[in-house]
């Protein structure tokens, strides 16, 4: 007679998870409390030179006077200035003796539900542009000085070192404001290639434009 | 047995039955409403996980403050090393966490207009400087003239430049800002 088979099911309790739970219950705050959601970001400037100039030329340079630029913003826009050079014949028929305007500009500007709205910026584009003609024409120069009016808020002075670190890749599109921003976003700049040592033969870095910035300090 | 008897233990055993029945019902289904721990621990791994990812090991912490909104920027650099950190709040100016002065409309209290000097702030800074210079020649190591300065990105750049100014009389050389990755240049005026 075949035997009946036993219907007994051997029941599994489940896993007591109420402990682990405490844990990670416990866990959450603690690295809540250390979790930073905004990414920070520096952003070097040089000290910045207080009291006369020196008069001292450099020995091995004595023909070639620096460029001595300086940028300054003002709620009408920016004002290129240089000791070295007259920007207004470097730039035909732009500026004076006091320097080159570069004035507010007015553009259109998508919102996200479609609307456009108009919105008077900085002309970044045009002061890239300047800068960059000047970086081709001063290779050796290094130092930018940056100013602005006593009331211009800060953010604008980090905005304008943003367009002015490095120089952006061939072929990027810079027709508007939004496009500039999106350039710098993605890090659409141009790359050199520089020689190492040890096993990474060459590395390579964005080209910059004007990063060594310093502010100008106003008696 | 009496029938009085044999019927109430009859209906006590319907009950008991129905009550099993119940019972294994309840078990074989599982959507009886009531919160499965399994889910909430799901939940609560997922959690776990998202802030361990974003777990900050940056040397430098700022907590986002209606009096102190860092600009928005493209730079790429990180900060990589624990300094003195500067501190320029809407209301207030800060050394290493601690207050020295406070800021009404972007003008530092006590300062004199006239002078670009904030005599709090650079008695506060040579007391630090001399602090990690002895720290620094303890630890037979050289001392770092940097200084990080966490601004409000509304400052008014007459404030800053005092701020700067003082931190220089106080032999900080290097200069460091932070601010906010990501920015736009897109603004309104």
């Amino acid at each position: 007679m075949a035997r009946k088979k036993s219907k007994f099911v051997e029941e599994v309790e489940d896993i007591n998870l109420i402990p682990i739970m405490n844990l990670v219950l416990c866990l959450i705050p603690l690295v809540l409390f250390k979790t930073q959601l905004v990414k920070i970001g520096m952003v070097n400037v040089s000290a910045p030179k207080v009291g006369p100039a020196s008069t001292k030329q450099p020995e091995e340079d004595k023909d070639k006077k620096p460029l001595g630029l300086t940028v300054a913003l003002s709620k009408e826009g920016f004002l290129l200035k240089a000791t070295g050079a007259d920007l207004s014949a470097v730039f035909e028929g732009q500026g004076d003796a006091s320097g080159v305007k570069i004035p507010m500009k007015t553009e259109d500007y998508s919102k996200k539900d479609g609307d456009v709205e108009k919105v008077t910026t900085y002309d970044y584009i045009d002061l890239y542009k300047k800068l960059l003609r000047l970086r081709e024409m001063y290779e050796d120069d290094k130092l930018l000085t940056l100013t602005a009016e006593p009331e211009l808020e800060f953010k604008y002075l980090i905005r304008t070192m943003d367009v002015v670190r490095y120089q952006f890749a061939d072929g990027v599109k810079m027709d508007n404001i939004a496009e500039l921003s999106e350039a710098a976003n993605n890090s659409a700049y141009k790359k050199v290639e520089e020689e190492g040592e040890g096993e990474e033969a060459t590395t390579s870095t964005y080209k910059p434009l004007w990063d060594q910035v310093t502010f100008a300090i106003v008696q | 047995m009496d029938p009085r008897k044999q019927k109430s233990l009859d209906a006590w055993l319907i009950e008991q039955a129905k009550a099993k029945s119940r019972q294994r019902r309840k078990k074989e289904l599982p959507d009886d409403g009531s919160i499965s721990i399994n889910s909430l621990m799901d939940a609560v791994t997922i959690i776990l996980i998202f802030l361990l990812m974003n777990f900050s090991t940056d040397p430098m912490k700022v907590t986002p403050h209606e009096k102190l909104q860092l600009p928005l920027s493209t730079t790429m650099l990180n900060a990589k090393e624990k300094t003195t950190t500067l501190t320029v709040a809407a209301d207030g100016i800060l050394v290493d966490d601690k207050p020295v002065v406070t800021i009404k409309n972007n003008k530092v209290d006590t300062s004199d207009p006239n002078t670009l000097t904030i005599p709090q702030l650079k008695d506060r800074l040579d007391q630090v400087v001399k602090e990690r210079k002895e720290l620094a020649a303890a630890l037979k190591q050289n001392f770092k003239d940097i200084i990080t300065i966490i601004v409000h990105g509304e400052t008014h750049y007459r404030l800053i430049n005092k701020v700067i100014y003082t931190a220089g009389q106080a032999t900080f050389t290097k200069f460091k800002f932070a601010v906010v990755k990501g920015g736009q240049l897109k603004q309104k005026i």
